[in-house]
């Protein structure tokens, strides 16, 4: 049995009357690639929110790298070796595109003041960015404004950023929306040798074609509820599934 | 000619002194996107606490680092307990609070200390000068030493240390520097200890340079350097510093030397009503 890397325990976060995340459960195991799936509005990104920390959950636990970090602040959640991507791209426009890295790799020397205002950007930590941009096929662009990049470019950015802070963990938030086609399968290829790293996955993805293939398991959402959990093929199967997506009578293929 | 270039060089020297006044107020700006508009109160407070360190221990310097220490505190607790609960509501909110602690902090001045103009009798630890037949008293050699050694620092902080990186990635994005393992409120809270000692070093620059020292002193300061920091772009800290400098030099060459009947504050008003019509990023800012 393979080691369980993050375990998310009954969320639920509920704004106002609003019940975002309802009571959802699952674990996510070392070296797994997880797909979280489901409808526009199903809390797909409300849990990234809850397991990055940005909210705190209303009820439920999670349990990320042996330790439990619900409520944790992002930045200690990123200490821990958990890094993410953001569904509508953030980079830090004025700045180069290798210092959007560089800011990523400090996390070990922000804890402490002292430790970040003496050792400025050291050639190890420049070394280490300029690897992660050769890993995800920037490395040409190193010097160029990040606000200046196309939106493919912009995406394998933020994976750098997020490879940079999580050593544990990413998390993907539509990284292949908007992408063209012939973006999508190095992307897919990237993701894949991401895993082969020892670095698992949590993926929310629009494009099912993707996220089927990419995943090792699927957890689908609707409502802010688990309706489905399993392997890709069984949950394409799951009538429940197909219902979310396409509504009641909905056709037996899910597109 | 000499007349000039002793014009010239008071010039600069008050522009030196705008501009680390106006240093917070950029910082403060470009990472919260906050009008402080109390910080002219810091700075206030900064010259009240220099005056009282240095009488207490008789050394400026002791005076200068205890004015610092005091003003960062004071600037963390403002940050802390008014601003950051209010980043939710719309800017004004905050800019209201900041008017209302710069009221607030020039009462308390003018209850602990009177209602009277103190003096500051220390002399700068610079050597006067005089560079080809013009006199460069102490007191402007030290606030142009001063000046240079602080923007150094910035500049030297914000472009070659991890704490500037960091400082950058938060004032373009708070969430997101926080999801590359930065803890953007200590960064927030560090920019205000930053600006707020620079700040202290003004007061008490501006106390000596004038021997005066008192409660409204920030008065108009608080408004002369929003207008500079219009001119200079806003959260542009080369605008700022640049802006600071010519309205220092304008004023006193304008008004001073060619003797133009107008109010001195006048000066910067008009050069942000001139900045708004035609060029609204200001010198430095970019759209």
């Amino acid at each position: 049995m393979k080691k369980v890397l993050l375990s998310v325990r009954d969320l639920a976060k509920h704004f106002g009357g609003l019940r975002a995340v309802d009571g959802v459960s699952f674990d996510l195991h070392e070296r797994e690639i997880l797909g979280l799936l489901g409808p526009n509005g199903a809390g797909k990104t409300v849990c990234f929110n809850l397991i990055s920390g940005v909210y705190t959950p209303t009820a439920g636990e999670i349990h990320f790298a042996g330790i439990r970090s619900d409520g944790l602040p992002p930045h200690r959640m990123a200490a821990l070796g958990l890094g993410r991507t953001f569904q509508i791209v953030k980079p830090f426009s004025n700045l180069t595109v290798l210092d959007n890295v560089i800011v990523a790799c400090g996390v070990d020397r922000y804890r402490s003041l002292a430790r970040s205002f003496g050792g400025w950007t050291g050639a190890a930590v420049r070394k280490k960015a300029v690897e992660l941009l050769e890993r995800v096929g920037l490395a040409d662009e190193a010097d160029r404004k990040a606000g200046l990049l196309p939106l493919g470019h912009l995406r394998r950015l933020e994976i750098a950023r997020a490879l940079a802070v999580g050593y544990r963990l990413i998390l993907l938030d539509e990284s292949f929306s908007g992408l063209r086609e012939e973006e999508i399968a190095p992307l897919m290829d990237l993701v894949a040798r991401i895993r082969q790293d020892g670095i698992s996955v949590l993926l929310i993805e629009h494009n099912m074609r993707v996220a089927m293939k990419l995943s090792d398991r699927i957890v689908v959402l609707d409502h802010g509820r688990k309706i489905a959990e399993g392997l890709p093929g069984e949950v394409a199967r799951d009538p429940l599934v197909i219902e979310a997506y396409l509504g009641r009578g909905g056709s037996s293929r899910v597109a | 000619m000499h007349l000039f270039l002793e014009q010239l060089l008071n010039g600069v020297a008050i522009g030196s002194i705008y501009a680390l006044v106006t240093l917070g107020l950029t910082l403060v700006y470009g990472i919260l996107r906050i009008l402080h508009v109390a910080h002219a109160a810091v700075y206030t407070v900064g010259a009240y606490l220099g005056l009282l360190f240095f009488k207490m221990s008789g050394s400026l310097l002791v005076g200068c680092a205890g004015a610092m220490a005091g003003c960062a505190v004071l600037g963390i607790a403002i940050e802390r307990l008014v601003y950051f609960p209010l980043l939710k509501y719309p800017p004004y909110v905050p800019l209201i609070a900041s008017i209302a602690i710069l009221l607030a902090l020039e009462e308390v001045c003018r209850l602990v200390a009177g209602p009277y103009i103190l003096t500051f009798p220390a002399e700068l630890p610079f050597p006067s000068l005089n560079l080809l037949g013009v006199d460069i008293p102490s007191s402007v050699m030290g606030i142009l030493c001063i000046t240079a050694g602080i923007l150094a620092f910035l500049w030297f902080l914000t472009t070659r240390t991890e704490t500037g990186l960091a400082m950058r990635a938060v004032s373009q994005d708070l969430t997101i520097a926080d999801a590359m393992g930065i803890n953007s409120h200590a960064v927030v809270s560090f920019t205000f200890a930053v600006g707020s000692a620079i700040a202290a070093v003004a007061g008490i620059l501006v106390g000596i340079y004038y021997n005066q020292v008192y409660s409204t002193m920030g008065s108009v300061p608080a408004y002369k350097t929003l207008a500079i920091i219009v001119v200079g772009g806003l959260g542009s800290v080369p605008g700022a510093v640049a802006a600071s400098l010519l309205l220092g030099i304008a004023e006193t060459l304008l008004i001073g030397y060619a003797h133009i009947p107008l109010p001195r504050d006048a000066l910067a008003f008009l050069a942000m009503i001139a900045v708004l019509m035609w060029r609204s990023e200001g010198l430095f800012g970019s759209r």
